[in-house]
């Protein structure tokens, strides 16, 4: 695989593991370290690539696996997570301020969710990925993401209302 | 807006019942319709999920393609050398043992030449014994 080949192949994957990445690490610039090193993973992996049916789910299962590492290891050095402000482009100015709240919010409640259910509501409720996809990049069966995902929709809808009923929202 | 028909939607949606389709139909609703306060919380949430997947990266990404640290090159250059110096080494090698061999021959000559002065000196004592012999034979004989 040349490498014209190879960024038209995987490039296309980059905003979509970049925002999982960053589902997981929380941090932009993390994320955006991670997403610099596993491009030069898959690189160096060009070869398997070219021989795989998807290659997106493969790029999103090493994302998540190396994501999933990278907070082991930091839990293991004891590091502080760096929290960045959201910045949401392309849309309008007088939504802006009212969705950046909100947007605010349900990324808090993403973010306290489990790994698990983050990657999956990631997956579906963000990537509109289909049940199919979901299983092959975690490799779980349907039951198990459908469950893991109801469970992660309940969470976030119980958290929302509690605010809600503070009047935060 | 048959809202009714909505909150059933909802509720599939909260069981992970849903399809792709559905979800999305959720979301272009809560996205434009007015929408009743009860439901105000799923209105945030949807439009949160869309916000959050026109987020993009921008960095450049560079692959670092001809910069493996061990290479090919170094190798052989390493090899190379390496040859170079066991034939520098062998020859110094060889060297010192032709001097040796050559001290060895000099050291053998001169051990030859002694060796053979010797036996002519030998030869010297050969005639002394056979001059023994005679006088003894003279001198001791029985009468």
């Amino acid at each position: 695989m040349t490498q014209k080949e190879f960024l038209q192949n995987v490039l296309p994957v980059k905003d979509k593991v970049f925002r999982l990445a960053k589902r997981l690490l929380i941090s932009t610039d993390e994320a955006e370290d991670a997403i610099q090193e596993l491009f030069v993973k898959l690189w160096n992996k060009k070869e398997e690539i070219s021989g795989l049916r998807s290659v997106e789910a493969y790029a999103m299962t090493l994302t998540k696996n190396y994501c999933l590492d990278r907070l082991k290891s930091k839990q293991a050095g004891n590091l502080k997570l760096v929290h960045s402000n959201y910045v949401s482009n392309e849309i309008s100015l007088d939504k802006k301020i009212e969705l950046e709240n909100s947007v605010q919010i349900v990324k808090k409640l993403m973010d306290q969710l489990p790994e698990q259910q983050r990657i999956i509501i990631q997956l579906r409720d963000v990537e509109e990925y289909d049940y199919d996809e979901i299983c092959e990049i975690l490799d779980m069966n349907q039951t198990a993401v459908r469950v893991a995902l109801s469970r992660a929709r309940k969470t976030i809808r119980k958290q929302l209302l509690k605010m809600y009923a503070y009047g935060l929202g | 807006m048959d809202w009714d028909k909505i909150e059933k939607l909802l509720e599939k949606y909260e069981n992970a019942a849903t399809t792709l389709a559905e979800e999305q139909l959720l979301k272009s609703v809560f996205e434009k319709e007015k929408i009743p306060i009860h439901l105000q919380s799923y209105k945030m949430l949807f439009n949160a999920y869309t916000a959050f997947k026109v987020e993009s990266f921008k960095k450049e990404i560079k692959l670092k393609i001809d910069k493996p640290l061990f290479n090919w090159k170094y190798l052989s250059i390493a090899a190379s050398i390496l040859i170079l110096f066991s034939i520098g080494i062998g020859y110094q090698q060889y060297e010192k043992r032709q001097k040796a061999k050559a001290a060895f021959l000099e050291t053998k000559k001169a051990l030859d030449m002694l060796s053979h002065h010797m036996n002519k000196g030998n030869l010297a004592f050969v005639q002394l014994k056979e001059y023994q012999y005679t006088t003894d034979k003279i001198f001791n004989s029985p009468k």
